[in-house]
């Protein structure tokens, strides 16, 4: 049982700022992901509630009690880090038991011997208790490494980047397991990932961190489908979400956005857009436009753009198409069934619904209530 | 520009020490790599496929059979004879040389004049979108700009094969596929033989002309992005190609009057296949399959035609973004269904999911092969 509160955290090294005034909530039992570039402050976060790290300013609050100045065996919480760490001269069992033989725990060992037999059967390694981790394959290891986080019965499980050595398999199947582990279910766990499908599936909540900073919390369909800044859109999606630098301009009665390298095409937008936009409130604009919202084809009602085939890859269950719409060049996903030639001309329509914008001062996002 | 033809080739490494084994790297392989064409070498770690590039390139002895570029064979022939040029995992670029004498280096040894020189360098830069960064040294460079400096260095020599060794694994998973599309876009306009080694199956389909699998030293199956896709020969090659993984099982023949159809163990959930493998299946006359069906080719709603369906529970569902995953279960089998991130469905409702039975794959439970290539 635990709630972790961050309040107004800053952390500096010397004169570098790695959080700067980072607030948030985790709810008893959750499963809140840490989402971010590399450099974006994630695994200072962990460390702060470790408390291997003290705030330089700010408080943390475990149930309440403020713990910013407590030594981490006072926390109760067990943290596995990106490198597993497992002792080579050791045995697996050894290993996974090595936290409850921490000086000063006295548990008898046969509960050592139940507990650890426990953990290694849920987690499937119960075959390699007694080998040596230098046996054991990658997904393994990760396994050894979290199985000895899970030992101790903590209130709060730290993970950092537990998949990101893995290979996509091995990766894509200890995904389904943390979903299926019912030991996790119920203990607060701040998982830490710069991978955002990871970051999708596992989270109940996303606090999505860059440049020591939260850009945005929030559930994972709202995360991706209402980004609050460039960067939150740029981090999930892949391909990477099209982004491109408009002026807002009258044509007739319509407000429509010119590209700046391609001056001689004109993107309609929405109603709501363009009343948002009318009375030049945005001279420019940064419009986002995810791949999966630009298709082939032309429909009725649509605004149908000549466009030419610049690379298509086709991959499993999708086909990446870079398409050039004069000097604009973007990505759309299509079906994987669908075969297009380099240089072949094609027609493309985009959802228009489905437009993001964004201020080309700051990345944030515009929005229309 | 040349056909790279591998025949009955192995690569065998001796002992270090007395007593030690002879570890079989490459064994028998035979392929053939067209003018111009871009091929990969797909597998995991320890699969031959490095030994294999090693061994085209000139690196490394080849201990038993034939390569040959075109009609000439270059068993004997050094790298530099059999002008290949090559780009690494790691970049390898000289440190103390700017990014210009890096790519114009290999041209000097040559004794290409200063002109021409010139002229390739600047051609290339503009390709690469590196002629800003002419002038600089390599530290100054962002990992992605390096690896073209690499690529544009390998390209410089307009080699008769280009071999590329894991060109993007050091790069981020954003990176990565910007880098996969110029290469993509470099094959268009050189089209020149690429022989590209990668672990990475997105990679490798998304880039090649056709992919060439091996496993544990052997070439499991050559064939384009559809053929493997569609016909997979194994169950090693069922399971390696695809994102998510396929669906794997055990299915049970059963037959209802003039219906013959395999009924995945643990579960009541029946599969009818095409009319060449339910024939196959007759032939064989086994009990047992191992029956194969990808996330990708099972659709949550009922479909009218051409099209068969089973009842199943919702069990989870992953948002991810571009789609949703579904766990679907019935008895004690799950299925992994991806589905449109617009679907609206929860764990436990019970829904309809169809499939084309063209697209149910059957191996063998001893050979593990495709019950079409048996």
């Amino acid at each position: 049982m635990a709630r972790i509160r961050f309040e107004n955290i800053t952390k500096k090294f010397g004169k570098t700022v790695a959080l700067k005034d980072v607030s948030f909530d985790v709810d008893d039992g959750e499963f809140f992901v840490l989402l971010g570039p590399s450099g974006a402050g994630k695994t200072t976060t962990l460390k702060l509630l470790a408390g291997l790290y003290k705030p330089t300013e700010g408080n943390i609050f475990i149930n309440d009690k403020n713990v910013s100045e407590d030594p981490p065996y006072n926390r109760n919480v067990a943290m596995t880090f990106e490198s597993y760490a497992l002792y080579p001269h050791l045995t697996v069992f050894e290993n996974i038991a090595s936290p409850l033989k921490a000086p000063g725990r006295n548990i008898p060992s046969k509960e050592v011997k139940e507990r650890v037999e426990r953990v290694a059967r849920m987690l499937k390694i119960d075959q390699l208790l007694d080998r040596k981790p230098a046996e054991a394959s990658g997904g393994q290891k990760q396994r050894i490494a979290l199985a000895r986080t899970m030992v101790r019965e903590p209130d709060i499980y730290l993970l950092d980047e537990p998949l990101s050595h893995l290979d996509a398999k091995i990766r894509y199947e200890l995904r389904q397991e943390f979903h299926r582990l019912e030991a996790l279910k119920g203990v607060t766990t701040v998982y830490v990932t710069h991978d955002y499908v990871e970051a999708l599936s596992l989270g109940d909540r996303i606090l999505m961190l860059d440049h020591g900073e939260v850009q945005q919390i929030g559930k994972p369909r709202e995360i991706y489908e209402d980004p609050a800044n460039i960067r939150v859109a740029k981090q999930v999606g892949q391909p990477d979400i099209n982004i491109v630098e408009c002026v807002t301009r009258v044509e007739g009665e319509k407000i429509v956005l010119m590209p700046k390298n391609e001056p001689t095409i004109n993107i309609e937008i929405s109603d709501e857009a363009q009343a948002a936009f009318r009375n030049n409130t945005y001279p420019e604009v940064l419009l986002g436009i995810r791949p999966q919202f630009i298709k082939v084809g032309e429909i009725p009602g649509s605004q149908i753009f000549d466009g030419r085939v610049d690379v298509y890859q086709v991959l499993g269950s999708e086909g990446v198409l870079n398409v050039e719409i004069g000097d604009l060049n973007l990505i759309a996903l299509t079906s994987p069934e669908d075969r297009y030639t380099h240089g072949e001309e094609i027609k493309v329509y985009f959802l228009k619904d489905r437009f993001y914008f964004f201020s080309p001062e700051n990345g944030e996002r515009i929005r229309f209530s | 520009m040349a056909k790279v033809t591998l025949k009955n080739v192995y690569k065998i490494y001796t002992p270090r020490t007395k007593g030690g084994k002879e570890v079989e790297a490459v064994r028998d392989l035979n392929l053939v790599i067209e003018d111009g064409e871009f091929m990969a070498l797909l597998g995991p770690s320890g699969c031959g496929k490095t030994s294999t590039l090693r061994m085209i390139a000139g690196l490394e002895s080849i201990t038993k059979g034939d390569i040959y570029f075109d009609d000439v064979r270059v068993n004997d022939l050094s790298s530099v004879e059999r002008n290949v040029a090559m780009a690494f995992e790691t970049y390898s670029l000289y440190p103390h040389m700017t990014v210009y004498k890096n790519i114009s280096f290999p041209l000097e040894v040559r004794h290409k004049s200063k002109k021409e020189i010139h002229k390739i360098v600047e051609n290339l830069a503009k390709k690469f979108q590196l002629d800003d960064v002419l002038n600089e040294y390599p530290a100054r460079l962002s990992g992605g700009q390096q690896q073209r400096v690499s690529l544009a260095r390998a390209l410089a020599r307009e080699p008769s094969v280009f071999l590329l060794d894991e060109p993007l694994s050091h790069s981020d998973a954003q990176l990565r596929f910007q880098m996969r599309t110029e290469i993509k876009r470099l094959h268009y306009e050189i089209k020149s033989t690429m022989i590209y080694v990668t672990h990475d199956q997105l990679e490798a389909l998304s880039l090649a002309d056709r992919v060439a699998v091996m496993n544990f030293a052997e070439l499991q199956q050559v064939g384009t992005r559809d053929e493997l896709y569609n016909n997979p020969y194994n169950l090693f090659v069922a399971d390696f190609i695809g994102e998510p993984p396929m669906n794997l099982n055990k299915g049970l023949v059963t037959q209802e009057d003039d219906d013959l159809f395999l009924k995945l163990l643990g579960s009541s959930i029946t599969l009818h296949m095409n009319a060449e493998r339910t024939e196959k299946i007759k032939r064989l006359d086994k009990k047992e399959y191992i029956v194969g069906i990808r996330p990708q080719d099972i659709i949550p709603v009922e479909v009218p035609s051409g099209f068969m369906t089973f009842d199943a529970e919702v069990d989870f569902v992953e948002f991810i973004g571009e789609r949703s995953l579904l766990t679907i279960k019935n008895g004690d089998l799950t299925l992994k269904v991806l589905a449109s991130p617009d679907f609206d469905v929860k764990a436990g409702e019970v829904l309809k999911f169809s499939y084309p039975p063209e697209r149910v794959h059957v191996f063998d439970i001893e050979t593990e092969k495709s019950i079409l290539v048996l």
